[in-house]
């Protein structure tokens, strides 16, 4: 875990814990319930459901709803309107009027139908599911509309059920007529007509039928039932709506079937076309215990797992000595919380002031101050108190800041920050701050909170909290710049397991990545005594690694290391008179003498580890060269022994004293091919895979060794007594003839650094119209850019350039002591190395960033305005 | 940051939660007098420095009312919560409460008595 890891998690936990808070107090609440009602609404679930699976009232859920719907968020998601709703539920959704009338017609024709066909009111009122007042009123309606009831004949009847009367004059008297009036008879009679008038529809006088009818009785014949009223409706067609009870079970019905899926009144009554009051009246009854069931299935998920997929917990009613237990856990996690703040904040802020009054005018002094104060009140968390899963969201959301801040604090607390790492840090602990001064307002009415203090008062000051928290947040936005940098501090989790590390190579690989990361931090190139160290050590894991790479078989990895170890071993010869006490110390060094005690006794080794070792060395291999370059000016320097005459007490007296010079090829031979050499390892040619590869490569070195040879000696020659500035060419010269760099960098480069031109032109045998027209000036400025150390002449070097064989340009530049003429009293070192690694020093050291301006410079000029 | 990450739906609905906040905090500054103590810019400059995406431009909003404005300001930061910088984006909730408390208790005059 790192720096950034542990702040983002106590951040993330505390963003967390401040949106379950803000849902809460959405409706001044403090009930989750109600964010969980909400969304159940828009899942579709019905108000029952919800009610019963949130164990709370009609009236708190109808709250809920309202606010919900207030804040616009019930018409979100695919919600279908009421009218859509009613028809997937199968019900009529015309206007109630209209199916009134509909029905009222209905009532009309058919009390006039059945009227005429003599039914009785009761009958009547059976058939179309009234009461008979309702028949008698319809009645009395229709007669007031000037209705009269035409009456149905017997003849009619018998037209009606197609039945004919026998003409007496074509059927003979017997058996056959008798038994057709016989049949008609008893038809008629069966439908109420009167003896007299069947007498004088069939014509026949009255006692003919009277005794016909007495026949037929003792023959056991009854009259048959009249036809059910039903059937004669739906003969004629008329068909009765539901009754104005039915009509209104119906409706309740619908209202129901919205009510239970949360549509409000306002839609409910515009579905079905009643008024707001009606809605509320159904309502009404409903609530008072005439519920019915809600006709289609509920959604698929249960609630009980739609409510844990929500994941908004909803806690028992906790007795007030849970509550006080509880207030009393959250400030213990958040006394963590204070003193992870507390920590960081006291990394990253300056506080040596003068006094007291003098700190307190900065914001970040006075919120240093303040979170020194809050950390010493109040018990911090134990270890159950961290370990312990809270059942509750909120406080074990408190918990996880708490152990976030807990591992922050004691494993990766950044320690050596830069300024603008400083500011960085600061706007995460303020952020925090924030949210906790915050919690602490949502809190205030909690059993047994003990709010944060209003004001602090460190010595003699007051200050109140809120105010040093705001003065700090402004002074966060004010502040650009911040390094995000700082998330990437702090060791690996994987490296700090408790215990010793595991003697296997994949450890060592982590240590040695750990201890070129440092390396590549560092600003500054190491002491040279550490740096003797370094190499020396690599040394021995380049042994060691050679070793497991042999057992594994891997001839690649055995050629690189066989290669670091010899050049290793140059360097450390090279080294042995090396001294200086300019530089750094590292904590590389710690890691990588883990490092070589784990590989000391490195059991199984593994190809991956094996390539992860590689990797870290060829990094720090990369780091210790630019180092030793770097080192060579101003940091390191060569021990050598000289004689001295002492004579003060009037004798001479020989003696040797150690005198320390600047490193040169005279002086220490290997070090300058020392450091080029380990740098063209850590970035090798590329070449080809082709059969010539070997040849090739060697040829190539040998053309490098040579050329090199002959370019420190022309700077030699240019620059016999000025060690820096030769020391600086032969460097130049190194590092184009390894490839590391060009003539067109040295030229777009050659502000910063005039000898860098002299060895690139020295080591491409190029001449100064080339090199001019690379960058851009003039032969006679380039000329003149190098001439006041050197004192060559323009022209000839012009039109001769410098020439690889030979010592001409000594010869010829008569070559002279002359020092340093140009007021440049640093030397100038300043090398673009490809990964950027130096920038910070490059900038610190680069005097000559413009160009120089130049006063009446031209070819022939020799004379820049310095001299 | 990847490319598969600035795609997708969720992303997309970022992205329209974030024009939205903008675009409601700009109509709700526009709605406070010319010269007035509190500041939605505030509150919008909080917002982007708590969000990694891509500034979107400003579109027109449907409504000026206020009290609309602000719910769909708040719900859009809400939303971008969801999946966001967390405390940062809760601290703008928090600022954008405040200024619309102080902008209600001064009834629209913009400024503190």
């Amino acid at each position: 875990m790192t720096y950034g890891q542990s702040a983002a998690a106590l951040r993330d936990a505390l963003g967390r814990l401040l949106a379950a808070q803000r849902v809460r107090a959405a409706l001044d609440g403090r009930d989750p319930r109600r964010e969980l009602a909400g969304k159940l609404f828009t899942a579709g679930y019905s108000w029952d459901e919800i009610q019963r699976a949130l164990g709370i009232g009609r009236e708190l859920l109808r709250e809920y709803h309202a606010a919900f719907r207030d804040d616009g968020r019930l018409s979100e998601g695919p919600r279908r309107t009421a009218s859509e709703a009613l028809e997937d539920g199968g019900f009529d959704v015309r206007p109630f009027a209209d199916r009134e009338a509909n029905r009222q017609r209905a009532m009309r024709d058919a009390v006039a139908l059945l009227v005429e066909r003599g039914y009785e009111h009761q009958q009547i009122a059976r058939a179309i599911g009234a009461n008979d007042h309702t028949v008698l009123r319809y009645r009395r309606l229709l007669e007031a509309d000037g209705w009269r009831p035409t009456v149905v004949t017997a003849a009619h009847a018998l037209e009606e059920a197609g039945l004919e009367v026998p003409d007496r004059a074509t059927t003979p008297r017997g058996a056959e007529r008798s038994s057709a009036y016989r049949r008609l008879i008893a038809f008629l009679r069966g439908r109420g007509h009167e003896q007299q008038e069947i007498a004088d529809t069939l014509g026949l006088n009255v006692a003919t039928v009277r005794t016909y009818q007495r026949r037929l009785e003792v023959a056991g014949w009854t009259p048959d039932p009249r036809p059910d009223p039903r059937e004669a409706l739906a003969a004629h067609g008329i068909e009765i709506g539901p009754d104005p009870g039915e009509l209104g079970d119906e409706n309740r019905e619908m209202v129901t079937f919205l009510t239970t899926r949360g549509y409000t009144q306002d839609e409910i009554a515009g579905a079905i076309s009643l008024d707001r009051s009606s809605v509320a009246y159904h309502q009404s009854v409903l609530r008072s215990g005439g519920e019915l069931p809600p006709r289609d299935a509920a959604p698929r998920v249960p609630i009980e797992q739609a409510i844990a997929n929500l994941a908004i917990e909803t806690p028992d009613r906790a007795t007030p000595t849970q509550r006080v237990a509880t207030a009393e856990l959250i400030m213990r996690y958040r006394a963590e919380v204070i003193a992870y703040l507390a920590a960081v904040v006291d990394h990253s802020v300056e506080h040596r002031f003068a006094s007291l009054a003098a700190g307190a005018t900065d914001p970040t002094y006075r919120l240093r101050a303040a979170l020194l104060e809050l950390r010493d009140t109040g018990p911090r968390a134990t270890a159950a108190d961290l370990g312990t899963v809270q059942p509750i969201r909120a406080v074990d959301l408190w918990r996880q800041a708490a152990v976030a801040a807990l591992a922050g604090r004691e494993r990766d607390l950044p320690t050596t920050l830069t300024a603008d790492q400083q500011a960085a840090a600061l706007g995460d602990a303020v952020a925090v701050l924030r949210a906790l001064v915050g919690l602490d307002e949502r809190y205030a009415a909690a059993r047994g909170w003990q709010r944060l203090p209003l004001t602090v008062s460190p010595g003699t000051e007051t200050w109140a909290l809120p105010a040093v928290v705001l003065d700090a947040a402004a002074w966060v936005t004010d502040h650009e710049g911040a390094d995000f940098s700082i998330d990437r501090h702090g060791p690996l989790a994987d490296d700090r397991r408790p215990g010793p590390p595991p003697a296997t190579l994949a450890a060592a690989a982590g240590a040695m990545t750990q201890a070129a990361a440092y390396l590549a931090g560092e600003s500054e190139p190491v002491k040279a005594s550490v740096m003797r160290w370094l190499v020396d050590a690599q040394r021995r894991i380049a042994a060691y690694a050679c070793h497991h790479a042999r057992t594994l078989g891997l001839d690649d990895a055995v050629a690189v290391h066989e290669e670091r170890y010899g050049r290793y071993a140059d360097i450390d010869a090279a080294l042995t008179d090396v001294a200086g006490t300019a530089g750094r110390e590292t904590m590389a060094v710690v890691e990588i003498a883990g490092a070589v005690r784990i590989l000391h006794h490195a059991r199984r080794a593994s190809e991956p580890a094996l390539a992860d070792l590689t990797t870290a060395c060829q990094d720090l291999d990369r780091t210790i060269a630019q180092m030793l370059r770097v080192g060579a000016a101003g940091y390191y320097f060569q021990r050598t022994e000289r004689l001295a005459l002492d004579n003060l007490t009037g004798t001479v007296t020989r003696r040797t004293v150690p005198v320390h010079d600047p490193i040169s090829g005279e002086n220490n031979p290997g070090y300058a091919p020392g450091w080029i050499e380990l740098e063209r390892l850590a970035a090798p040619r590329e070449v080809a895979r082709s059969p010539e590869r070997e040849a090739f490569t060697a040829r190539v070195h040998a053309l490098a060794a040579d050329s090199l040879a002959v370019a420190q000696a022309r700077n030699l020659a240019l620059y016999p007594s000025d060690e820096n500035r030769r020391v600086l060419a032969d460097h130049t010269s190194a590092k184009v003839i390894a490839g590391l760099d060009e003539l067109d960098v040295a030229g777009t480069a050659f502000a910063e650094a005039r000898a860098r031109l002299v060895g690139a032109l020295a080591a491409t045998n190029g001449t100064l119209a080339e090199l001019g027209q690379r960058c851009g000036l003039e032969p006679g400025e380039i000329a003149w850019l190098i001439e006041p150390a050197c004192g060559i002449d323009a022209e000839a070097l012009t039109t001769v350039g410098v020439d690889r064989d030979g010592g001409e340009l000594a010869s010829d530049g008569g070559v002279s002591g002359s020092e340093r003429t140009d007021g440049v009293d640093v030397p100038v070192f300043a090398v673009r190395s490809a990964d950027g690694g130096f920038d910070g020093l490059e900038a610190g050291w680069d005097d000559l960033a413009e160009p120089p301006a130049f006063v009446g410079g031209s070819v022939a000029d020799v004379e820049g305005p310095g001299l | 940051m990847s490319a598969h990450r600035d795609t997708g739906p969720r992303e997309d609905r970022r992205r329209e939660a974030y024009r939205t906040a903008r675009s409601t905090l700009a109509a709700l500054q526009a709605t406070l007098p010319e010269f007035s103590t509190l500041s939605y810019t505030e509150v919008l400059l909080a917002l982007e420095a708590a969000t990694d995406l891509a500034v979107p431009a400003v579109v027109p909003v449907e409504t000026y009312d206020h009290g609309s404005l602000y719910v769909q300001a708040r719900t859009a930061v809400e939303r971008l919560a969801e999946h966001g910088n967390r405390l940062g984006l809760e601290l703008v909730l928090a600022d954008l409460d405040a200024v619309w408390l102080d902008d209600v208790r001064t009834g629209g005059a913009g400024d503190l008595p």
